[in-house]
């Protein structure tokens, strides 16, 4: 297979995003559920526990993003990708023609929403319009997040800064359905990447450098080489847990936000008195328990790759001394 | 006009995600990928069913 994409500082900061932002997705929520999640509350040291936790890990967001954001200025070919990055007209072709598709009014996918299966890297974009929509809105939610974070750090410098206790309490509320919003897209990305039928139970992109992608040629068939994978017996009950615990876990999340009315919505502003109930205390934590498999695939994916490296360079050891004309080399007695 | 709109934004979440899990078993239907059709209906009820249960008590 040959979809290597990111270099390797990029499979560290995605790493490490990954895990700084399910702490906050976990802190956070267990602060906004506090009804459905106690024992998470009472795991991670009572509230004020929870409370230091999602700013420390909102602290670390902020040097990621710092540190992103610099190596995207000076570090060498970053702004050719960062172009790369950029939404154009074609990425609406792409998206308008995925609809034909999906209706059986196209005959293939556009070239720019070519990622996976069947296709050599020279034949796909570096993103396609789905790569660069995730880029793009997990960028804007990480920036209001990381903005109204920093605008709530402090509840009584808040209502002093906005002057109106019901200013501040808007931020509040605004910090805390946005991470709501963002929940789902996180979802989705652990089941499209963990659960696809060609990589599962992880998708190695994120984690094997493109330098140490292996570039097999297949010269003796036609195609790219993923008619070569086979899939694993596990995918078929696998995807089907998966998918209906990231429905369920959605859903339970998005209604729990409607009805709860503790920290950091107050009573007087949602729609709803506060009540739960049993199944939404169940759905709510199962969508927790996929936000814990999104940090087990992306341990074993780190995994995964350490013992892919350790393979390369034990091969690497063991390969004889190449002759500078391309022959073996040999002692000159 | 609070209990309308509670009752307005799980109803589209129900729609959506409802919508989606039947959605996804009647495009793979017809598919021969070695999945069951009928155990993929069963499943997208099951989730269905859940979602129900789980928001009825609350807007009811």
């Amino acid at each position: 297979m040959d979809h290597g994409k990111f270099t390797r500082v990029t499979t560290y900061f995605h790493s490490l995003l990954a895990l700084d932002v399910f702490l906050l997705f976990f802190t956070g929520y267990s602060v906004m559920f506090n009804d459905e999640l106690w024992w998470m509350v009472e795991f991670m040291g009572g509230n004020a526990g929870v409370l230091a936790l999602h700013r420390i890990a909102g602290f670390a967001l902020i040097v990621l993003t710092v540190f992103w954001v610099t190596l995207m200025l000076v570090g060498p070919g970053r702004r050719k990708n960062f172009k790369a990055v950029l939404p154009t007209p074609t990425d609406a072709k792409a998206f308008i023609q995925d609809v034909q598709f999906v209706l059986g009014r196209a005959d293939e996918r556009h070239p720019n929403a070519r990622q996976f299966a069947g296709y050599s890297s020279d034949e796909v974009p570096l993103l396609s319009y789905v790569g660069k929509g995730v880029v793009w809105i997990f960028t804007v939610e990480l920036v209001l997040l990381m903005i109204s974070g920093l605008l709530i750090w402090s509840k009584t410098g808040a209502a002093q800064l906005f002057q109106t206790k019901a200013a501040a309490t808007a931020f509040v509320t605004f910090h805390g359905l946005l991470g709501v919003v963002m929940v789902m897209g996180i979802m989705f990305h652990i089941f499209e990447h963990g659960f696809h039928p060609a990589f599962y139970p992880v998708e190695m992109k994120a984690f094997v450098p493109k330098s140490v992608m292996p570039h097999e040629e297949h010269d003796d068939h036609e195609g790219t080489g993923i008619e070569l994978l086979s899939l694993r017996p596990t995918w078929k009950w696998a995807v089907n847990l998966a998918g209906a615990a990231v429905v369920i876990g959605i859903v339970s999340v998005l209604v729990g936000s409607i009805f709860d009315s503790g920290y950091p919505i107050p009573a007087g502003l949602t729609p709803g008195g506060g009540p739960t109930s049993v199944l939404l205390t169940i759905g709510i934590n199962i969508g927790m328990f996929v936000l814990l498999l999104g940090v087990v695939l992306s341990t074993y994916g780190n995994v995964l790759r350490a013992r892919y490296e350790q393979q390369v360079a034990g091969e690497q050891d063991s390969e004889p001394e190449t002759a500078a004309d391309g022959g073996q080399p040999r002692d000159d007695d | 006009m609070a209990g309308v709109l509670d009752l307005v934004y799980v109803a589209l979440a129900l729609v959506v995600a409802v919508g989606g899990v039947f959605t996804v078993w009647w495009v793979g239907r017809d598919l021969d990928d070695g999945v069951d059709a009928t155990s993929d209906l069963l499943r997208a009820v099951a989730v269905s069913a859940f979602l129900v249960l789980l928001a009825w008590p609350l807007v009811s």
